[in-house]
């Protein structure tokens, strides 16, 4: 079984670098964002619809939540504080369910958002299909879109699930960078949380 | 996880447990199979190999925050009493945060409840690192080892158009060792 041994080990190398497209099977860095509109959405407490063409900001910022999901829980202060501080900065926060679990809709959204006070958008898609081109497999998991709305940086929000441990701000780093006109150092990372529920049949 | 959904999984987790007779609760075994090896990731990489007697290995990642993973968890189960006599090694691996005593307790907890006669680990490394190690982004998530102590297959979340499910986890395992029964 000594086998075992090296497989794991090289698991465990493979996963130390971050290149465009290591963990996202589906898109790329530079590829431009699939586009969604009309979804059903929450906003300061009130129904409100979701379209990117609709979002005039410099840079967008797209994260795929579940309310059921701790990890996702467990970030949401660091959320609502990222989007307070980068407001009136030209940058926009989305909250994006794709959730086929009761909870994750948009019932559950309006008292998720009301009970953690989210000052973000937050919708829902119900078939998955943005959540599918995105090719979202897990929330948390953000994406960072630029001026021309293409993909510039896809992952996590930071290197740890623990806030008092976490030593690098993958997101905050990402949208500086694109802010001043400069590429993002690191463009893809692990975002590891909880598996998105997609609807079955799609 | 809506209550509706926990009540039927109760209900079913209970039928179950009549239906293939899990032994009564009380006796040392089962307080046993509640208790999680800790180990760190190299010790963990050292007690699968030290499982000599095993054809074929699943490892199991899980937390006990992960709805998904405790939903399917009575498969798993069941897949070691189909498949155990015939050289199947299950293994669940925590990926709970260890420093966090009352996610450890309710794994435990859950451990107990479903009666997990399996081999049971909670990966002693800062929480999130297991991710890391596995090279996964979310749980459930299952590896299959072979006699050769090589990977065979994973069965990950981690491509939104093909999810895994545990059927084809128990399909893998049934088309390497035979139907069950």
């Amino acid at each position: 079984m000594r086998k075992v041994l090296m497989s794991f080990a090289v698991i465990a190398v493979l996963a130390v670098p971050t290149f465009a497209g290591k963990y996202n099977k589906v898109v790329s860095i530079g590829e431009k964002a699939p586009d969604f509109s009309g979804l059903p959405a929450v906003f300061n407490g009130e129904d409100t619809s979701l379209s990117l063409v609709d979002v005039k900001d410099e840079v967008v910022v797209v994260v795929f939540l579940g309310n059921h999901c701790p990890v996702v829980q467990q970030y949401e202060d660091r959320l609502i504080e990222f989007t307070k501080d980068y407001e009136g900065k030209g940058v926009r926060v989305i909250g994006l369910s794709v959730n086929d679990i009761d909870s994750d809709r948009i019932p559950g959204i309006k008292s998720y958002t009301k009970d953690h006070k989210s000052n973000y958008i937050y919708g829902y898609d119900e078939s998955g299909k943005v959540g599918k081109a995105y090719g979202a497999s897990n929330t948390p998991q953000f994406f960072v879109l630029d001026k021309e709305r293409k993909i510039r940086y896809t992952g996590a929000m930071d290197d740890n699930m623990n806030e008092t441990k976490v030593t690098k701000t993958y997101l905050r780093d990402a949208v500086d960078a694109l802010l001043k006109g400069e590429s993002p150092k690191v463009e893809e990372t692990r975002a590891a949380g909880c598996g998105i529920k997609y609807k079955k049949g799609d | 996880m809506n209550k509706t959904t926990c009540s039927i999984m109760l209900a079913a987790t209970m039928a179950l447990s009549a239906i293939v007779g899990y032994s009564a609760a009380g006796d040392s075994k089962e307080d046993q199979t509640a208790r999680m090896e800790r180990l760190d990731w190299i010790k963990f990489q050292a007690r699968l190999k030290s499982l000599k007697d095993a054809k074929y290995t699943i490892v199991d990642a899980w937390a006990s925050n992960c709805g998904p993973c405790k939903e399917n968890f009575p498969h798993l189960l069941d897949m070691h009493k189909k498949y155990g006599a015939k050289g199947l090694k299950v293994v669940s691996l925590s990926l709970d945060d260890p420093s966090d005593q009352t996610a450890v307790g309710e794994a435990e907890k859950f451990l107990k409840q479903k009666n997990a006669d399996i081999i049971n680990v909670l990966l002693d490394e800062d929480y999130g690192v297991g991710f890391e190690k596995l090279n996964i982004s979310a749980i459930p998530a299952v590896f299959l080892f072979g006699p050769d102590g090589k990977e065979i297959n994973r069965f990950t979340m981690d491509d939104p158009n093909n999810q895994f499910t545990y059927d084809q986890v128990e399909k893998a395992v049934a088309a390497l060792l035979g139907a069950g029964s």
